[in-house]
């Protein structure tokens, strides 16, 4: 206090004495052009934003938005996450997330990236381009605005709208309320619509965005707003899910066919040129842009499974499911299981063979051959046939680099047998992307390049709009599903084949759900050939959170059927009901049901402490 | 076991080399000089031709010095020096000469002294005497003089002296650095005069920014340290390293032992929550001190408070070390100096590793799955190959056996630091300098060397620093002088970095002691293993090569009596090589997994950076006194400017490995550049008064502005008021004299800014209000390539201005017993207002961080003292000193009203350094489950974790909540069950110095250390591994079943989360950082100076020395309390012998 006075008391004589200095002239010469120093390398907001090409030097910044493919689905029926026996998986399915303290790694971060697009879309109108140029640049801006406002409204359902850089006295905004769900899903529509109509069709060259990238995310954001808006009890599903029709009609026009083959998608070294990609996301060792995918499901702690369900859930060859095809050979053998099925089983999980490695000294060695049994090699040919040799999706699986032949697959984490890699506690690992392309090394420097948009997406949006809409007749399965199947060694489907026995194991609602809905066969179908098709693209949690069906992921996992007796003496084999032989069980059952509020995320804590006008999303206060 | 060590071979042999070479060019220098020398020591023979007629004696002589070497002496008041004389000389002796001019014949020669004695010699004798020390050895060069005729002698070599003086006559003995002594003649004709060492040292002088001032005279909180006492003989690199622990308030720091790297310096704790170091300044102006050869150094001081920085304005916020390097001496003869230090190293400590057996055992009671480890091994088989193994070593003469099925079992125990490591690491210091200079002229030249090569196998850790300078200074005329400095560093610092899948230190720690580190042979052909000595052996360091080239002219103008004008301009150039050479080689994997690469593409990176700095120093000092009233004026102007630029290449697949280079390697270039430019300007002052030597006033003030800010809020004016009391000065206090030889009291306050925004790389911001977009190379491809992009600029306020320092200081300086003990005590409190913070953290939907405003306060209070003796007992002399200091920080305004905990959040109120935790109360015991494995009721689990076990963590419950354990809003109102358990700020820092001298011998002592200091720990050592990784013997006492009393809790074989919920910040595990190091000890022993004068030299001093020699903590084996903010294990300290030489003749 006493310090503090002195202080200004001093100061104030001090000031009056040395203003008196600087009126006899001293500050004029003193603070001239030596003490005006700029950044001579790094450019500012009023300088850079003046050329299209400049725009677009900014946009490329935009585009690292597009998240890595990676392997996921740990909160869905789809795969199981295998780490410590006995405790259970994620924290969704055990049912103990906790609001995150801030916004790190939250949706909520999305934030910053809105506001660097909402820079670019700031810069336009005193830019020097004209008006077309302008529309072009706000439509890309707002396609990546409206991309992270789905994140944002997906997790939370409404939030705060933030359409220009925020100074921090516009304090209405910045300590405002949530706006409603409504008041975002119609910015991110008519953001998307502004973009469809006036951006650049052929956007700015190869694999960038265009209109139909816009499209595309019209599709994906009308089917996921118009069906959650339809299974949760909102208004105005209908006017979405229309939008979704059109938008998707649109890419289809652009975009008829497939590409022949379904493995090139995700284990191809360039996807410039594949038919049906969109956009993708382009990896090269040399530029120093990799990912680690192709393995990455297996590291020696954690395991990504896909589970018995999601192999069920795989067609056989005729078109039927698996509990009445008469080409269903039983699960009690996976060979049997694996054969005439849908082959993007074969594709997704490593199909069952054993070699014989008495060749091979050490674990690690990569000698082998053929066994006598002609059945060991059967998948091994298969997987040869159907993915041509070049493109590396070969049998026996070899760890990235040259050697580490693993002896047979499957191989269970409890009987490792002395390969203590690719280990599986269900029998079916996912290897949706793996690759043995070049010689990867250490590093997993891998540089297959991954799609972000796809047109079987789009031809499964449409579909399922179609059915919600209930206009889905066989030209849109011809137009769809069928073209899909063209490629999977699974019969079309015929509409008229689809009724109330068509899948004994269909949905019919769960009572212990309130207000739960049977699904239609159709659209149990139609839900069946996207959850193949788009598996381990991190598509599936978001569709069962629209769809109200979380508690799919509750369902116990289960993984392969064996024996006891298959394994050595003393083997901890731990089979569902503890029997002695059955199927392959890792985390006890879930004792819980999905709760309601976790359709919605929780916002992190101290969002609420800044601003306590945002309040928490029920049920996680 | 074999190891490969011709790299290192071949390094010694290239720095014996190189030194060989050195050798030979201070030889020759040396040898320019000493013909210099000799022609100056024969000079008394030299033949003078004059002619002169009817001159003025006083004429005549000054003539004579002009042309000779010769000065005279004489006492105006006895000889009439304006009668008239002839001289008609030619080749004649000074002799001849001098007798044709003093009829009289009353002078004697000295040297070059020509002592004229009085006209009318009095009754007088000669009158011979010794000069002694109290040691007993001779002192050459003592004045003694005859107080009434001011005719005097020196002693010779021997001390001895002969003087003609009246038999009453009063002589007076002196020679610098000893008391003067008066002996009153009594008709002796022999004397023995013992001179005291002068300890007070009261007229000792202190560099203060720009200029000196006696100690006595000092009103601010300025510390000097003797740095030829500091440095002494220790085996250092930088004089960064011999300030370490000398000065209460001074912290100095490093997380590593690498060699070349620079050590961290604070003085009195923070200042801002922005960062910022003291300011350096090496002859008033700013320099990297680490390329200067520390025995350049003349003086070190340390302006601690407002007061005596402010002068420096602009940079000062954090305090100055003034460093004021060598010069040379007038009127004195060439003197040769030369060091050397040799000195051999080891790790101090290295952390410890779990056996094969112990880390096997571990293993199983941690419960893995089917017995079988993370890689598949059956651990009961492996723990039964490994017991076999000990039993019986020769049955497995590979020390690892591949089982029928082609498993792999490690059994024999290893050890990567061995491996790492050669036996010692080697440094080398030599330094030689010459200086002196005639009546006109000062010169000194330095060369100094540092070699160090680190403890790791090969020469790839090693740093090398060569030092050239050159001082000259000529009085032009007799107000007119300049000076021209110049100096020049080279340093090159090899730095082992990359390894292969891990960094060297990652691999060396995390590596089991049981995994391979020896050759393999797959396929016929040999391997190295995947093993830090490998990544070492065959990877290529980073190299960092710096030049510093510094030239300071100055011009110093005396026009009046008292007046003194100094200009000075200085340029300094540095600049820096960085290249990383990241070079593809093949080993073999951990359990022999296949043949790997170290990188999948070679890949070579050159940054090359340069600074220009100017500086432009103009001042004027007056000095006046009259009556008892002394005044002293400074005034001046300063400004400098900084322009920096870098460049930075790269490119993959290098085609030849011997010489990497971006033309020579096949991938895409990437290259970028950056600028970097600063600007400061400003007007200072300083008054002095004082009154009779009792009370003493200063003011300070600068009135500043930096290009760091805009242009409205540019400038700053910073004053500073301090005031001295010399108590002891006081006639009412003569009473005391006989002990009580200094009291002063000190106050002091003053405000200074800080412009110094550090970016989040630790680097200052030169455009902190330019919201400027970051351009860089954007992560999605475009054809192929990675493309140019631009991020978003962070908010910013355009209207912030300076922080601002305000520092209140009292002290008090009080020496006793004839000043054998000297005591100095300053207490602070220093605020720092307007802190540019984050206005307040923003909500999320902002999307920034909020724009930096003047809005937070900090406030620091401490308090520092240093104590010393200084005795002896009959030939013993000793010493003793002791500092110790302490200051915490505390934020008195912050714009968080929500009262968020969060690291870099910070609160009023808020304490820097603390540590928020949980309370831990104990391990879950079986008691607390129910027979199902849920919790009884009223035993909380840590919110989030599902499913607890016994052997895991419970913490204390605070809130309401007693069901969970949880960190509620993570608020300071709602901080759920957490608290402040420490704080990590270092309290009660010491050095203690301790030395005793006998005869020629010296030894001395140096300890340091941190009294109280908590540290959360996140070290490799913190917590037991479950998976990969290694164990150590501190981390094998976990909790089991079967041991329930143990250290750590339940390890779990893989689970993350009850893993991550054990191991939340909490009082159990906060370690104990406290310290006590043995830094320095050193024994030296002088040559007598009589067996160095039949050598022809003046000194010869040799020593061996000890440093870093052991640390007192409470850590595990292998770490150091410095090293634990790095987060894990680096280079470890170094503790290092050394032995040398130091010369003058």
């Amino acid at each position: 206090m006493l310090l503090s006075k002195i202080n200004g008391t001093i100061m104030k004589t001090f000031k009056i004495i040395f203003g008196l200095l600087l009126i006899l002239g001293f500050s004029g010469c003193m603070n001239n052009d030596f003490l005006e120093r700029y950044p001579l390398g790094n450019p500012t907001a009023e300088t850079v934003f003046k050329s299209y090409d400049n725009f677009k030097t900014y946009a490329w910044g935009l585009y690292e938005t597009f998240p890595a493919l990676s392997y996921g689905e740990t909160n869905t029926d789809n795969i199981s996450y295998n780490s410590t026996r006995g405790s259970g998986e994620t924290d969704w399915i055990r049912g103990i997330v906790v609001p995150p303290s801030n916004t790190t790694n939250t949706p909520w971060a999305q934030y910053s990236f809105i506001r660097r697009v909402n820079l670019m879309l700031d810069h336009i109108e005193s830019s020097e381009m004209s008006e077309t140029e302008r529309e072009h640049w706000r439509s890309v801006g707002y396609f990546f605005r409206s991309y992270r406002y789905m994140t944002l409204l997906s997790a939370y359902g409404g939030v705060p709208w933030v359409d220009h850089v925020l100074a921090d006295d516009e304090t209405d905004i910045i300590y405002g309320a949530r706006e409603s769900r409504d008041v975002i899903a119609n910015h991110i529509l008519e953001d998307l619509q502004y973009a469809e109509q006036h951006i650049n069709q052929n956007g700015d060259g190869a694999n960038t965005i265009n209109r139909v990238v816009v499209q595309t995310l019209l599709s994906r954001f009308c089917l996921f707003e118009g069906t959650w808006r339809k299974y949760h009890a909102l208004q105005e599903a209908d006017k979405f899910l229309r939008e979704c029709k059109r938008a998707s009609e649109e890419v289809l026009k652009v975009y008829p066919n497939i590409h022949s083959n379904y493995d090139d998608l995700f284990n191809s070294l360039s996807l410039n040129g594949i038919p049906g990609i969109i956009l993708y996301k382009a990896y090269s060792n040399e530029a120093g842009v990799v990912h680690a995918t192709s393995i990455g499901g297996t590291t020696a702690q954690s395991f990504y499974n896909v589970t018995r369900d999601m192999v069920d859930s795989y067609l056989c060859s005729d078109g039927k499911p698996r509990w009445n095809s008469p080409m269903y050979l039983g699960d009690k053998d996976i060979y049997n299981e694996f054969s005439n099925r849908d082959h993007r089983l074969w594709l997704h999980v490593t199909p069952p063979y054993v070699v014989d490695r008495s060749e091979s000294t050490t674990a690690w060695d990569n000698k082998w051959k053929f066994t006598d049994n002609p059945k060991d090699r059967s998948f091994i040919d298969s997987i040869n046939m159907i993915v041509p040799a070049e493109r590396q999706k070969t049998l026996p699986f070899r760890q990235g680099y040259d050697g580490g032949i693993l002896g047979e697959n499957p191989h269970f984490d409890f009987y490792l047998n002395g390969q203590p890699w690719y280990k599986s506690a269900f029998g079916y690992n996912n290897w949706k992307y793996f690759n043995t392309y070049l010689s990867m090394g250490s590093q997993r420097n891998e540089e297959t390049d991954m799609p972000i948009f796809r047109v079987e997406e789009v031809m499964l949006n449409y579909a399922e709009a179609m059915v919600e809409l209930g206009e889905f007749t066989q030209a849109t399965a011809d137009m769809t599903i069928n073209k899909i199947r063209s490629r999977t060694n699974v019969s079309p489907m015929v509409v008229s084949q689809i009724n109330e026995s068509f899948d004994p194991k269909r949905d019919l609602g769960n009572s212990s759900y309130s207000g739960d809905y049977a699904v239609s066969p159709l659209l149990w179908e139609v839900r069946r050939e996207r959850r193949i098709e788009l598996f381990a693209e991190n598509f599936r949690f978001d569709d069962l959170r629209r769809w109200k069906k979380c508690q799919y992921a509750m369902k116990k996992k289960l993984g392969q059927y064996v024996r006891k007796s298959d394994f050595p003496e003393g083997t901890a084999v731990t089979i569902d009901g503890g029997a002695e032989e059955g199927y392959l069980e890792f985390h006890p059952s879930p004792d819980k049901l999905w709760p309601e509020y976790y359709y919605l995320y929780p916002i992190p804590l101290n969002q609420m402490v800044l601003n306590p006008n945002i309040k928490q999303n029920p049920g996680w206060e | 076991m074999k190891k490969i060590s011709t790299g290192r071979n071949v390094i010694s042999f290239l720095n014996i080399n190189s030194f060989r070479k050195m050798k030979l060019i201070l030889l020759l220098i040396s040898f320019c000089f000493f013909q210099l020398y000799a022609v100056s020591t024969y000079a008394q023979n030299t033949k003078i031709s004059l002619e002169l007629s009817g001159v003025k004696l006083s004429e005549a002589i000054k003539t004579i010095e002009e042309k000779t070497p010769f000065v005279f002496f004489y006492n105006n008041s006895d000889i009439d020096m304006n009668r008239q004389v002839s001289l008609n000389a030619k080749d004649a002796s000074i002799k001849e000469a001098l007798n044709q001019l003093l009829s009289s014949n009353n002078y004697r020669i000295e040297n070059y002294k020509i002592v004229l004695l009085a006209d009318k010699p009095q009754q007088e004798g000669k009158i011979t005497g010794k000069v002694l020390d109290e040691t007993g050895l001779p002192i050459i060069g003592a004045n003694v003089i005859d107080k009434k005729t001011n005719s005097g002698t020196i002693t010779d070599l021997d001390g001895k002296f002969t003087i003609d003086a009246p038999q009453n006559a009063v002589l007076t003995v002196s020679f610098i650095g000893y008391i003067s002594q008066e002996i009153h003649l009594k008709g002796q004709k022999e004397l023995t005069v013992t001179l005291k060492e002068d300890s007070q040292l009261i007229d000792e002088v202190v560099v203060v920014g720009f200029g000196t001032q006696k100690k006595v005279n000092l009103t601010g909180a300025v510390a000097s340290v003797n740095l030829s006492e500091t440095l002494g003989d220790r085996p250092i690199a930088n004089v960064t390293a011999a300030l370490q622990g000398t000065t209460p308030g001074l912290q100095i720091g490093s997380e590593t032992g690498t060699p070349g790297d620079a050590m961290s310096y604070n003085i009195r704790g923070t200042t801002s929550i922005n960062g910022g170091t003291p300011l350096v300044l090496v002859n008033n102006v700013p320099m990297d001190i680490n390329m200067i050869d520390p025995q350049e150094i003349e003086s070190v001081s340390i302006l601690k408070d407002a007061a005596s920085a402010a002068i420096y304005g602009a940079r000062a916020a954090f305090g100055v070390i003034l460093i004021t390097t060598k010069q040379g001496k007038k009127d004195s003869a060439p003197k040769f100096n030369y060091n050397n230090n040799i000195s051999f190293s080891k790790a101090l400590e290295l952390p410890q590793k779990a056996s094969p057996l112990e880390s096997v055992l571990a293993y199983k009671e941690m419960g893995w799955p089917n017995d079988t480890y993370v890689d598949g091994k059956n651990i009961t088989q492996w723990e039964g190959y490994i017991r076999d193994y000990m039993s019986d070593p020769g049955k497995y003469p590979k020390g690892y056996i591949f089982d029928e099925k082609g498993n792999l079992f490690l059994m024999k125990e290893r050890n990567m630091f061995d491996d790492m490591t050669d036996n010692f690491g080697f440094m080398q210091n030599h330094s030689m300098s010459v200086s002196g200079g005639s009546e006109k002229t000062v010169y000194r030249i330095g060369v100094g060397y540092t070699g160090e090569d680190g403890i790791l196998i090969t020469d790839k850790d090693s740093y090398d620093r060569l030092n050239l300078s050159t001082f000259m200074g000529v009085d032009v005329n007799s107000w007119l002088t300049t000076q021209l400095d110049l100096k020049y560093g080279n340093s090159k610092q090899n730095k082992v970095e990359a390894g292969g899948r891990n960094t060297v230190w990652v691999a060396a720690m995390n590596l089991p002691s049981y995994q391979n580190n020896e050759d393999y042979e797959q396929d016929g052909i040999t391997y190295a293993p995947e093993s830090p000595a490998t990544y070492i052996r065959y990877g290529e360091p980073r190299k960092i090569k710096q030049n510093d080239l510094r030239v300071l002219g100055r011009v110093i103008l005396t026009p009046l009596k008292g007046l003194r004008i100094t200009g000075e301009y200085t340029y300094n150039r540095t600049s820096s090589q960085n290249k990383f050479y990241k070079n593809k080689y093949q080993y073999i994997g951990l359990n022999f997994t296949g043949v790997l690469n170290s990188t999948e593409n070679s890949s070579y990176a050159v940054t090359s950076k340069y600074t220009d700095y100017n500086a432009v120093n103009l001042f004027a000092n007056y000095d006046m006194t009259f009556g008892k009233h002394d005044i002293s004026l400074m005034g001046g102007y300063n400004q400098e400017s900084s322009h920096t630029e870098s460049q930075y290449s790269y490119r993959t697949d290098v085609v030849v490995g011997s010489l990497p280079s971006l033309s020579l390697s096949t991938g895409t270039p990437i290259t970028s550049d950056a600028f970097e430019e600063f600007a400061i300007r400003g007007l200072f002052y300083r008054v002095n008064y004082s009154y009779a030597g009792k009370y003493l006033f200063e003011a300070n003030g600068r009135y500043d502005g930096t290009s760091r800010f805009p242009k409205n809020s540019r400038f700053g004016f910073f004053p500073s008021f301090s005031a001295g009391w010399r108590v002891s000065e006081e006639s009412f206090m003569q009473g005391m004299n006989s002990y009580l030889s200094n009291l002063k009291l000190r106050a002091s306050w003053g405000s200074i800014g800080n412009q110094v925004i550090l970016k989040s790389d630790n680097t200052p911001d030169n455009y902190p209000y330019i919201p400027d977009m970051n351009v860089y190379l954007s992560s999605w491809l475009v054809d192929g390539q990675k493309i140019t992009t631009l991020g978003a600029p962070a908010m910013v306020s355009s209207s912030f201005g300076w922080e601002k320092v305000y520092t209140l200081d009292f002290g008090f300086d009080l020496d006793l017993f004839d000043n054998k003990l000297n005591t100095t005590f300053d207490w602070y409190r220093r605020d720092t207002k307007g802190m540019l913070a984050p206005g307040m953290e923003l909500p999320g939907v902002v999307g920034a961080s909020a724009a930096k405003q003047n809005a937070a306060d900090l406030k620091t209070y401490g308090w520092e003292l240093k104590i010393n003796w200084r005795d002896q007992i009959g030939q013993v002399g000793y010493r003793a000193g002791f500092n110790l200091y302490d200051s915490q920080s505390e934020i008195t305004k912050y714009d968080n009203e929500a009262g968020l905990i969060g690291s870099n959040i910070y609160r009023k109120g808020m304490k820097l350094g603390e540590i928020w935790g949980y309370v831990t109360d104990r391990f879950y015991t079986e008691d607390d489950f129910n027979t199902d494995g849920t919790l009884k009721p009223g035993i909380p689990m840590f919110k989030g974790a599902g499913k607890v076990y016994p052997g895991d963590i419970l913490y204390k419950n605070f809130d309401e909540d007693t069901e969970y354990i949880f960190q509620g809003e993570n608020t300071v109102y709602n901080p759920g069950d957490q608290r402040i358990i420490g704080n990590n700020t270092p309290r009660y820092q010491y050095g203690i110095t301790a030395g005793v001298t006998y005869k020629g011998f010296d030894l001395s002592i140096f300890l340091r250390g941190v009294g109280k200091r908590d540290y959360w720990r996140t070290d490799q050592m913190a917590w037991p591994t479950g998976g990969w990784g290694s164990l150590f013997k501190e981390t094998l006492d976990f909790w089991t079943p079967e041991n329930t009393d143990a250290y750590f809790p339940r390890v779990y074989s893989q689970d993350q989360t009850n893993t991550s919920f054990n191991r939340k910040v909490q009082t159990k595990y906060l370690a104990n950082a406290a310290y006590l190091k043995i830094q320095n000890i050193t024994l030296s022993y002088t040559l007598p100076k009589s067996f160095c004068q039949r050598i022809y030299m003046d000194n010869i001093r040799v020593f061996v020395s000890g440093e870093n020699l052991h640390t007192w903590d409470h850590l595990p084996e292998g770490l150091e309390s410095d090293m634990l903010s790095k987060g894990a294990w680096e280079y470890p300290f170094m503790k290092k012998y050394s032995l040398g030489i130091n010369v003058t003749f």
